[in-house]
């Protein structure tokens, strides 16, 4: 006998895990719903062969009554196996063991569980993996969620016939073994199966994630049909339940009852993931007064979320004994400000609905936007307060009032005599592993809609894209709409298995930020990232290989994702490159100059500045910063003169820099976390050209620089720490400057090209363009102007006369003027 | 072997774990019926008036409108009583029902197997023959 084997016939569930391999949960329903039909079609088929023996048409030597007793005989066949499948039912239903869902019903001999022993009873030569990898109700499960394939799957099973020796329990005392136990002993025993899963990127801790998921979609199933379960019988309500307490008549016109709601309804086993706020609410309506609760969250449906777990607690009767035969009312209050006349109006209707609320008996009522009712009363100019006041003290009155954390700090917190009546509970955000929960129990509903399959990493992702990308609104709410999006798109993308790369096209697509899978064309950009900037800027190979090596590191997903993709202060004098380095960089990387957003601080000095950039309340005004980063969350942020820019736009960005996002005046937050800040100064200009100049390196003299640059006040080393890297940028030599004026000579002959005309770059003409357009306190910027002034005029003089056409070559001749200064003449050949 | 291994275990349980379930079950609806037709609640509250109507004794003496607040709620606690009664009858007879009806639901869960066998029997029996 193999270990295995005496292990399972410990457990006297031994015979039933035999059973069920031969009579799976299909298999019994498939027969079942054949003896079924088979029984509805047999009295319809009886009746057919009396008529049609009654009329003589019947086969030679089968007569009507043969008919009819081999019908009965059918018939009692079917009624046989169809109650025979339904004990088998019972049978299983009754010591199938929950391990997840619900209240478990082990006894003290019992030593697996009813899936487990699924999994053994599939087990070759005691290696616990063939067992895992056979058994299809559980261990492909398992590995399907996980992200893994039939075939992956298949040549590890095959492999572990090389195996010699696999791991095995070796306590005998073991207590119940379920399957996470089951599982985490394969992971930590099998090294086969734990190098698969780190292939695929996941670990211990996703494991058991999955494995709860898969065992709690199976349970569940298993668990809904025990509809004769004591809780599920609760959830009926009683006929004379309300017979005691009185009629809402106009409460009922602004409100709905709670108890008849879906969720909390839903035949779905909830986990409650708000049990703090849950167990604080109930204690303060069970007080013998003042049972008045505000529920305080972020907007969207977290606070209901709370008030539905209250709401099933009473259902299922496992609330506390105050507001167990409570029947919670949400008063809409849209619906009723909709209605309202006038001021008298707003004051008899709103009395007589707490009155009715109090006179009831039953009722606890719940407000769904207290802050709106507050505000209509201020419009009225009532106190709400003072109307409520009799209520809000009543013994036997239990409010709930839900308000949105904003409004809470600014409307309700200060006003003390409202305070005074309620007790704050306040909603905490959900913890990531908190909504991988939720959103895998709502991606369960969703694959039955659409006939797709989630994988764990790809409800993992969800949760995490959700908060990432999306920066507004409760974590768990925009989870849930991610998931709800992107199933038809999936659908209509032809996907039937939606794994983490899947949620990463679609997060993609929809914010335009690359987080898919790197492809080989921008593996060949990111590789050579150095030289494609080099390209465009000149001489400036520190920032080029900073900001290159940003880029990689956020890409390959190894920074930190708490703050922007990059911040660099680049300094140095006008005209040196600054600005070219993060056109260059928007132009090559983000694959559009325009990706390239530009804020001149120099326009953000005065008090008002700090308003312009994230909106101003007084105003009614929208941010330009705000709006910057939420039209473009990706791409290149410049910050021209920076140092120019007052204290509180300076401390905006300290938090930016440090925090990744900001909150708009609104407290809308914005993020900032794919956006590369560049700022650029001129501040230490002077110091840095005279060092510059005399061909010393810079780097050495980097922290005397910026040390100077604190010392003057101009920016606060704290900021100046705060930034990924300093850039100091060289001023220009001559050779740099010829340079320059080469690449934009090509830029222009690459323009007369699309026309057909050939622009002859010698080196007399560079040298003409780096002589006459350098200057040393602007640097390489008056080069433009002389190359607009003198090249580009002549040509499109050239070009208008019709002097010039496709075909034609155009060079350039210095002309030496004594006295004057030298000037060009085009020759078109 | 197996066969016989899974015979005894469902037997076992059919005859054994299983009646202490149907009796857990059995309970269960009981327990329910009682809930479901509120009968400790109506007893509990048996003179209250229906659906809390009731009028409001005048603050200051007024014989008339002292009279009519009286009757009035002699027939709102009048028609609460006799809406009570009749659903504490039907409860108590639902309830009664459901209790006598488990000797017999235990002996048909007891012969269920020989039935079964039975039944598949003549089935097939019918059919050959």
């Amino acid at each position: 006998m193999t270990k295995t084997e005496a292990l399972l016939k410990k457990n006297h569930i031994y015979s039933a895990i035999i059973l069920e391999g031969y009579f799976s949960f299909k298999k019994r329903h498939l027969l079942i719903n054949t003896a079924k039909y088979l029984l509805f079609s047999l009295p319809i088929i009886i009746i057919l062969s009396i008529i049609l023996g009654n009329y003589g048409i019947t086969s030679p030597g089968i007569t009507a009554d043969f008919l009819i007793i081999k019908l009965i005989g059918l018939a009692l066949l079917a009624i046989g196996i169809y109650t025979l499948m339904q004990m088998f039912e019972a049978y299983f239903a009754s010591i199938y063991y929950f391990e997840y869902v619900a209240k478990n019903n082990y006894s003290s001999n019992d030593i697996y569980t009813f899936s487990v022993g699924r999994i053994l009873l599939k087990v070759n030569n005691d290696n616990l993996l063939t067992g895992f990898l056979k058994s299809q109700s559980i261990g492909r499960q398992i590995i399907k969620r996980l992200g893994i394939s039939e075939a992956e799957a298949d040549t590890l099973l095959m492999k572990q016939a090389e195996v010699k020796n696999p791991a095995f329990f070796k306590n005998d005392n073991l207590t119940i073994i379920k399957v996470a136990d089951l599982v985490k002993f394969i992971y930590e025993n099998y090294p086969d199966f734990k190098n698969l899963l780190t292939n695929h990127g996941l670990n211990q801790k996703d494991l058991e994630a999955t494995v709860n998921w898969v065992i709690y979609n199976t349970e569940s199933l298993a668990y809904n049909r025990q509809w004769w379960a004591k809780e599920k019988l609760a959830k009926i309500p009683g006929l004379a339940s309300d017979w005691s307490f009185g009629h809402t008549y106009l409460l009922s016109k602004y409100s709905r009852d709670l108890l008849l709601d879906e969720e909390v309804n839903s035949s779905a086993i909830s986990f409650s993931s708000r049990n703090r706020e849950l167990e604080q609410m109930q204690a303060i309506l069970a007080r013998s007064s003042g049972a008045n609760v505000i529920l305080v969250g972020l907007p969207g449906q977290e606070k209901m979320e709370v008030i539905w777990n209250l709401c099933r607690k009473i259902k299922t009767k496992s609330a506390t004994l105050e507001i167990t035969k409570k029947r919670p009312l949400l008063f809409l209050t849209s619906i009723f400000s909709s209605i309202i006349k006038d001021r008298n109006d707003f004051e008899k209707k709103l009395t007589t609905i707490f009155s009715e609320a109090l006179k009831a008996g039953n009722v606890i009522l719940v407000i769904d936007n207290f802050p709106k009712l507050i505000l209509q009363a201020k419009q009225f100019e009532l106190n709400l307060y003072e109307l409520l006041e009799p209520y809000l003290a009543s013994q036997d009155d239990q409010i709930i009032a839900l308000a949105d954390t904003e409004y809470f700090h600014t409307l309700i917190e200060s006003d003390q005599a409202l305070m005074s009546s309620f007790e704050t509970v306040m909603t905490k955000p959900l913890l990531l592993e908190e909504i991988v929960r939720i959103i895998a129990r709502e991606a369960l509903n969703i694959e039955k809609i659409y006939e797709i399959t989630f994988t764990y990493p790809a409800i993992l992702e969800i949760a995490k894209s959700a908060e990432y990308y999306f920066p507004n609104g409760v974590s768990s709410d925009k989870a849930k709409d991610l998931l709800a999006e992107l199933s038809p798109w999936a659908i209509e993308k032809g996907f039937e298995v939606i794994g983490k790369d899947e949620v990463l096209e679609y997060v993609e697509n929809k914010t335009d930020i690359p987080i898919a899978s790197i492809s080989a064309d921008e593996k060949n950009k990111l590789l050579n990232l150095e030289d494609l900037l080099m390209k465009r800027v000149i001489a400036q190979r520190e920032a080029v290989f900073s900001v290159a090596n940003a880029l990689r590191r956020s890409r390959a997903g190894i920074r930190n994702e708490k703050r922007p993709l990059g911040s660099f202060l680049f300094m140095g004098p006008t005209g040196v490159g600054k600005t070219e380095t993060a056109k260059a960089l928007a132009e090559t990387f983000f694959g559009d100059e325009k990706l390239l957003m530009r804020l001149d601080m120099s326009e953000y000095q005065n008090e008002e500045a700090l308003a312009r950039l994230i909106g101003s309340q007084e105003n009614n005004t929208q941010g330009i910063l705000s709006n910057m980063l939420r039209e473009h969350p990706y791409g290149v942020l410049l910050l021209d003169e920076f140092e120019k820019t007052n204290k509180d736009v300076l401390n905006l960005f300290l938090q930016i820099i440090d925090e990744g996002y900001f909150s708009d005046v609104y407290g809308k937050k914005v993020m900032a976390r794919n956006i590369m800040f560049i700022a650029t100064s001129n501040a230490g200009a002077q110091k840095i050209f005279e060092i510059g100049s005399t061909g010393k390196n810079l780097k050495d003299y980097e922290s005397e620089i910026i040390a100077d640059i604190i010392k003057q006040g101009v920016l606060k080393p704290e900021l100046i720490n705060r930034f990924d890297a300093t850039v100091l940028f060289h001023p220009l030599t001559k050779e740099n400057l010829s340079e320059i004026a080469n690449l934009m000579l090509k830029k222009i002959a690459k323009k007369l090209g699309e026309k057909g005309m050939i622009l002859q770059i010698d080196k007399e003409l560079i040298e003409f363009c780096a002589q006459n357009g350098y200057n040393p306190t602007f640097g390489a910027r008056p080069m433009n102007r002389l190359i607009q002034d003198t090249v580009e005029q002549h040509l499109a003089d050239l070009i208008i006369r019709e002097e010039l056409v496709a075909g034609q070559t155009v060079s350039f001749k210095v002309v030496k003027n004594t006295g004057n200064k030298d000037s060009l003449k085009p020759i078109v050949t | 072997m197996r066969i016989i291994l899974i015979i005894l275990g469902y037997l076992g349980w059919h005859y054994g774990k299983a009646i202490i379930a149907l009796s857990i079950i059995w309970k269960n609806f009981l327990n329910f019926i009682f809930e479901y037709f509120s009968i400790k609640s109506l007893f509990l509250n048996f003179f209250d008036p229906w659906k809390r109507m009731s009028d409001n004794y005048p603050k200051f003496f007024n014989l008339k409108e002292y009279f009519y607040a009286l009757i009035t709620n002699i027939i709102v606690r009048g028609v609460g009583i006799i809406m009570r009664s009749a659903l504490i009858i039907a409860g108590l007879i639902c309830y009664i029902l459901t209790a006598l009806l488990y000797p017999l639901i235990i002996v048909c869960w007891l012969i269920l197997p020989i039935i079964i066998i039975a039944l598949i029997s003549v089935g097939i029996l019918l059919i050959i023959k």
